[in-house]
């Protein structure tokens, strides 16, 4: 029992108030979805012995689609591509950006201008046209692959972003007394002025992650991602494919779609609930 | 002859910036060169502009002079690497903004208690000997304070946090940079007083940079006067408050307000129109006595009695 | 001397997530014609609130919660908004500390300081050019200046081009904020004297607002004392200066090093200023006071006349002293 009420203390912590309770909630069902998918699916994955365009009815609450498949459970194997695409991709994203940007910021001189080149140089490259010439490419299309791809091109805004961030804090008095003091970079770096940008970097994590999920339903909408596999993005694309619209399949086309905005909204809601909390810290300061 | 504690040797300290086509540097201080003695409280005057936090810093390590040099007991801050590592314990400083000077994510007693770990003051948990040091800044009860945030302090007991993690360090010299300037003036008596009472009980040297006389007689034994980068005057404080020598120390005495003051003839000082010239002497252009020679030579530091230093042709 | 200015039980209040934060309390005094009025105390005491409920320049949330300015007999409070403009500038002009750094940076001084002449008298237009340059000359920058751009000017000339402006309609009352407090002491000295100059050629009235009483002890020839909101002690310069009544004046005199007499230790006040949305019951300076009694817990004092009539001190250690205490409650009832 105190083992649960801390855990409940610890989570109202990390996501204090309402807006970041529900965007947890949002998140963890997803989380639910993504692992017990097979459990939770009313039909196997792949089956397409239903008869096709059948709209929602008890037994197939969100309808079949052209090929006879069952939407919802297509809907729920789709949960975990798309998740662990958004998650992972983001993980990466942020993992490198905010290296990069912090230690570009602060270092300065050589070590700012070899790094901002080579974001420069990827920055010129259209990350779209790259995606689909790397996904063509490479032998197998798996969801890995796809992962990696926008993991490793979606970073350079927020380097760039976190960079100028740390440029401003490292003009800050409490980075003068860290000095001081005779800490080192490293130091100084994460552990004094990392937590002073969480704002830029949420902010960031919001929006790249977001940027994963729609860009893995870009990548299957074109027909590059894994085509043995099930994701909202190739749920969405084969909805077009098919001409969805023309047949007034609604059913098709909008659980995939609102389940990405859904999904990105729960991020959205635990990014500005975590906010709310670091701003309490430092006394509800402007930022 | 004993080794003065501190010792800046004709420091300067050049800004440059390289624009796309031209090149403009500023030289923020030139030659400048004085000592500190344990125990003693040196206090450098001057206004926005004329070098003195930059001196503060070159002191610290924190910018690197462009020439000149300063050492600790003797020892060459420039050529000794192992000095420089240990400078922490040596030097510390406190700065004007008590506000920015805390990391407002950590709590007080992380802020305080982690130079301790990093200088290797401590082993094990720090948190008794950071009671110790909040006590010792007066913010008691020390166990209120150490877990708060900094944001719930007021900016007076900000100050005192700084100051409490300086101490961690028991380092012999402290260099202020301005560290009233931002406070309510009751509160900043009390700082003012925490350091000169710690200046006692820890046997501390202080440096005080400060842009008001009142403090600087205030709180030092000694007063150095800069303008524009160069030291125009120093000498014991309560000699240079009663009897400035140099025309600019004349005009900042009398510029500032003292209610007490007896009302004594107002010198007529010319408003500043641009920067101080790069030639001769820097305050001509501003001072009533400026001669020919003023713009032709630039005066030298001379001591006309023992103790005083003035950079001005009318004592030579 | 009758009284230009007359403020009367002025509060000012602003909610806050705690509650309603009194920033100005009931204070009441009067500044007479050509009178310098300091009203002096530390962050939070409310001296530059006061200032600015009396030129109506509060920013909501913080609203006027009652009381009456009354300028040359004309209710300020009362006026709307279009009639007030009128007054503005022309009766009653304001010099802020931030003022220099809100010139407009896009317009050359001539244009701003034309503007401003215009803006009240739309006729002038042949002469504004005329007078931007007499003013320019009135606080002692070059007309050349003129044609510059705010960014051209160090921070001292651009407060003297903001005083210039404040002069233009010869107000006869100006308020000045802390109006020299981000300039180097030299810079600040040099605009005082000019301002005591043009105050003596004028005859206008000032309501002076600064941290830096010393500063106001040599120019002002009235000064109040605020802390916690309220107003403590009023009284001549020259008495504040030699007699301070109220513990709070001591102490806030006891915390400037001078520069002449003897070098001795100031005390400063111990603990820091009251949280305003819960003031201490009875006295609000009374946790702070070395010399507070019972009844300073309990019973708050109010602002009340001397026995000579020069001051006035919210202070319970006069209350015995003063006859005039109960002549004074008794008139005011």
């Amino acid at each position: 029992m105190t083992i649960l009420r801390r855990a409940a203390g610890a989570i109202r912590t990390a996501f204090p108030g309402a807006k970041g309770m529900i965007g947890l909630a949002i998140l963890l069902a997803f989380t639910a979805i993504a692992l017990l998918g097979s459990l939770l699916a009313p039909y196997p994955k792949n089956y397409i012995e239903f008869e096709p365009w059948l709209a929602p009815s008890m037994h197939h609450w969100l309808g079949t689609d052209s090929y006879g498949q069952d939407v919802l459970s297509q809907m729920i194997y789709g949960t975990r591509t798309s998740f662990w695409v958004g998650v992972i991709a983001g993980l990466i994203t942020t993992v490198i950006g905010v290296a990069v940007g912090i230690i570009s910021g602060f270092k300065g001189g050589w070590v700012e201008e070899a790094l901002m080149r080579v974001v420069d140089l990827l920055l010129i490259i259209p990350t779209l046209a790259l995606m689909i010439i790397l996904a063509s490419f490479l032998p197998s299309m798996g969801v890995t692959s796809t992962i990696l791809i926008i993991g490793c091109l979606s970073w350079l805004y927020m380097a760039r972003s976190i960079r100028s961030q740390t440029m401003a804090e490292r003009q800050s008095g409490y980075v003068e007394a860290a000095r001081m003091v005779g800490m080192k970079d490293t130091e100084i770096m994460f552990r004094e002025i990392l937590p002073n940008i969480v704002p830029v970097i949420l902010a960031n994590l919001v929006l790249v992650t977001t940027q994963a999920v729609l860009a893995e339903a870009g990548l299957s909408f074109l027909g590059l991602g894994d085509p043995t596999n099930v994701s909202w993005g190739t749920i969405l694309a084969l909805a077009n494919a098919n001409n969805a619209v023309l047949f007034h399949a609604w059913w098709w086309i909008l659980p995939p779609g609102l389940a990405i905005a859904l999904f990105c909204f729960g991020f959205i809601l635990i990014g500005n609930g975590i906010l709310e909390k670091y701003r309490a810290n430092r006394g509800n300061a402007a930022l | 002859m004993s080794k003065p504690l501190l010792q800046a040797n004709e420091l300067n300290k050049t800004f440059g910036s390289r624009g796309l086509f031209r090149k403009t540097s500023f030289q923020a201080v030139r030659d400048v060169s004085f000592t500190l003695e344990q125990g003693e409280v040196l206090a450098i005057v001057g206004e926005s502009g004329s070098g003195k936090s930059t001196i503060a810093r070159m002191l610290t390590h924190l910018l690197p002079p462009t020439a000149g040099n300063v050492s600790y007991n003797g020892e060459s801050l420039r050529d000794n690497k192992a000095l420089r590592r240990s400078l922490p314990t040596f030097v510390q400083m406190i700065f004007q903004d008590p506000f920015a000077a805390l990391n407002p994510h950590h709590t007080i007693g992380y802020i305080v208690g982690r130079p301790l770990q990093v200088q290797k003051r401590r082993k094990g948990d720090p948190r008794p000997r950071v009671l110790e040091l909040l006590t010792k800044v007066g913010l008691t009860p020390a166990e209120d304070f150490i877990d708060k945030y900094p944001y719930q302090l007021s900016g007076g007991q900000k100050q005192r946090v700084v100051i409490a993690k300086v101490l961690g360090l028991s380092p012999s010299v402290i260099v202020a940079d301005e560290p009233t300037s931002m406070l309510d003036v009751s509160i900043g008596v009390d700082i003012m007083n925490l350091l000169l009472d710690l200046r006692e009980r820890e046997r501390l040297s202080l440096i005080l940079i400060t842009h008001n006389l009142g403090s600087a007689r205030y709180m030092a034994d000694r007063i150095l006067v800069m303008y524009a980068g160069q030291i125009v005057e120093s000498g014991p404080s309560e000699e240079l408050i009663r009897e400035p020598r140099h025309p600019y120390t004349r005009l900042l005495l009398q510029s500032s307000p003292d209610p007490w003051r007896e009302e004594a003839d107002a010198m007529e000082a010319i408003e500043p129109t641009g920067p101080p010239p790069q030639t001769g002497c820097s305050f001509r252009l501003r001072c009533p006595f400026a001669s020919d020679r003023c713009a032709a030579e630039s005066p030298a530091l001379k001591e006309p009695e023992t103790g005083r230093f003035v950079r001005c042709h009318l004592f030579e | 001397m009758s009284a230009l200015l007359e403020v009367r039980e002025l509060s000012v209040e602003y909610p806050s997530a705690r509650g309603v934060v009194k920033a100005v309390d009931r204070i009441s005094f009067t500044i007479g014609r050509g009178e310098i009025f300091g009203l002096a105390g530390e962050s939070g005491c409310g001296k530059s609130t006061t200032a600015f409920g009396i030129c109506r320049l509060l920013r909501p949330p913080a609203r006027l919660a009652g009381g009456s300015v009354r300028l040359d007999g004309v209710e300020l409070t009362a006026l709307p908004e279009d009639e007030f403009d009128k007054l503005r500038w022309a009766k009653l002009s304001i010099v802020l500390q931030s003022a220099m750094n809100n010139l407009n940076p896009v317009m050359t001084i001539r244009k701003q300081l034309t503007d401003a002449i215009l803006a009240h008298e739309p006729d002038a237009a042949s002469a504004a050019d005329a007078r931007a340059a007499e003013l320019m000359k009135l606080v002692d920058l070059p007309a050349d200046r003129l044609n510059s751009y705010p960014h051209e000017l160090s921070g001292g000339m651009r407060q003297r081009v903001v005083i210039a402006m404040a002069m233009a309609l010869k107000p006869s009352l100006v308020i000045m904020d802390e109006p020299t407090t981000a300039l180097d002491v030299v810079v600040q000295h040099g605009i005082i004297r000019k301002m005591m100059e043009l105050q003596r050629r004028f005859g206008f009235s000032i309501l002076f607002i600064t941290h830096d009483l010393p500063l106001m002890l040599q120019m002002c020839d009235r000064i109040g004392i605020m802390y916690a909101g309220k107003l403590v002690e009023t009284a001549p310069a020259s008495r504040i200066l030699k007699e301070p009544k109220h513990p709070y004046t001591q102490g806030l005199l006891d915390s400037f090093p001078a520069l002449s007499g003897e070098k001795r230790r100031l005390t400063g006040i111990p603990g820091h200023p009251p949280d305003l949305i819960r003031p201490p019951a009875g006295c609000r300076f009374q946790p702070r006071c070395r010399r507070a009694m019972p009844p300073c817990l309990s019973v708050e004092p109010a602002l009340l006349p001397d026995r000579d009539g020069l001051g006035k001190v919210a202070c319970h250690l006069y209350g015995e002293e003063e006859g005039a205490r109960e002549q004074a409650s008794a008139a005011s009832e």
